[in-house]
């Protein structure tokens, strides 16, 4: 494969291109930041980035949103686009509300005993409680 | 020494206790504050690990190393979307039989005309039920860490908590509470629209329930906790999340257990496209609606105020 073929199929899976360089973006702010309170928002933008290789994945060109309008028509599969990764990024997105709101509270607990979001001064203070 | 249930070992351990099956040192305990004014030593710098020239060095080279794996990473993500089918053509990978069975046959099978409502609230209707659960584990876990209780508040913290909802009620504006009195009946209509209109547009009980939360938040807001709290508390709280997870459960567990036997749906589907139709989709979005309304409210109350 020659590079300007790739960089051409990169452009036109331009979400999913997106999204991989979204996924790297919170990645590396999980890793580098060392305040806990960024780490979750890096962790939203990794979950962002799965939604939007889904939602794109699910896509095809030239078909109607996956409402049926006549429903005396039968449905043909080829007018409608696929409604399966749509249903999968709704089970997704509630799931990490919810691990979103998890690990903001143990956040806010360790910040009430360590007066600290930084995971290098809570790890020392913790370990000089244990000694 | 007299040893702990488990219970005063999970409290430990949600006050970050790293070893709560062991029997707690004289100072592993952690003393309430009682006395917070005293200027916490500040933090020494002291001989650890991460101040050493030593440890300077593992520090950089870590850096170095999470750098290159950053990378490689994008490298690798970036070369995988090039061997990936085209954005938009029909040969891609999801693009199958199971979908084109949930097209084709979803209409008549359940009744609705919103296909992905179909496929969430029936045919993966038990994985739907899963995430139902792992909403209300979420407001659980919430509430447990956050909730005020004696182990983790002091009384100066009570009298601040109390200081500040002072100064908000005497603060409160009287712009916002009359925009606030205009909107109100308009924002829940317009949740219980696109709660009750699941099967037939985008929407539904997710979409629903998080207006009606934020309407919630909207009064809380503009008329103070008593007033949310004359009308929702704690019983009414409860009631609501277990009743709609109970309703939920009983549906999805009639529907599995006829269809997995052939025997006869008594719930009779409707005329597709009109509101009372496709069986126990309404039922269910409703259900889902008011749990995660409930869920909202309990983020945003317990995150601020420590108490429904």
């Amino acid at each position: 494969m020659h590079l300007s073929e790739i960089l051409a199929t990169l452009a036109a899976n331009r979400f999913a291109t997106a999204s991989a360089i979204l996924f790297v973006v919170g990645m590396a702010g999980m890793i580098f930041n060392r305040n806990l309170f960024k780490k979750v928002v890096a962790m939203g933008f990794m979950d962002s980035a799965v939604f939007l290789f889904l939602t794109s994945v699910g896509f095809v060109e030239g078909r109607l949103a996956p409402i049926v309008t006549d429903p005396s028509v039968p449905a043909s599969a080829e007018v409608y686009s696929n409604p399966l990764p749509a249903g999968l990024v709704l089970t997704g997105i509630v799931v990490s509300v919810s691990f979103t709101a998890f690990s903001l509270a143990l956040t806010m607990r360790l910040y009430k005993k360590y007066h600290s979001l930084d995971i290098d001064e809570i790890m020392m203070k913790s370990q000089r409680n244990e000694d | 020494m007299k040893t702990d249930n488990w219970f005063q070992r999970l409290v430990r351990w949600t006050n970050g206790d790293s070893k709560p099956l062991h029997e707690p040192q004289a100072h592993v305990e952690f003393p309430k504050k009682e006395t917070p004014e005293a200027p916490e030593a500040p933090f020494e710098k002291g001989p650890s690990l991460l101040k050493s020239s030593a440890g300077e060095i593992t520090n950089f080279s870590l850096m170095v190393v999470s750098m290159f794996c950053c990378g490689v990473l994008i490298l690798v993500l970036l070369l995988t979307v090039a061997y990936l089918p085209r954005f938009g053509s029909s040969y891609n990978a999801p693009v199958n039989e199971v979908s084109q069975r949930y097209v084709e046959q979803g209409v008549q099978e359940v009744g609705a005309t919103n296909l992905v409502t179909n496929i969430i609230l029936v045919y993966r209707g038990f994985d739907t039920y899963g995430e139902s659960c792992v909403l209300f584990l979420g407001a659980t876990a919430v509430i447990m860490l956050m909730a005020i209780d004696r182990n983790n508040t002091t009384k100066k913290d009570l009298e601040e908590l109390e200081e500040t909802e002072k100064m908000e009620s005497k603060n409160r504006n009287q712009i916002i509470r009359h925009v606030t009195m205009i909107l109100m009946p308009i924002i829940f209509l317009y949740g219980l629209y696109i709660l009750c209109n699941g099967h037939l547009s985008p929407g539904g009980g997710f979409a629903g329930g998080s207006i009606l939360g934020g309407a919630l938040i909207l009064c809380e807001t503009a008329f103070g906790v008593k007033k949310v709290h004359s009308f929702f508390n704690h019983k009414v709280y409860h009631i609501i999340k277990v009743g709609a997870l109970i309703l939920y459960a009983v549906l999805i567990c009639y529907t599995i257990f006829v269809g997995a036997n052939g025997l006869e749906n008594i719930i009779p589907l409707g005329k597709p496209g009109s509101i009372l139709s496709a069986g126990i989709i309404l039922p269910i979005n409703v259900a889902v609606g008011l749990e995660v309304a409930c869920t909202m409210y309990a983020f945003y109350i317990y995150f601020g105020k420590g108490n429904l």
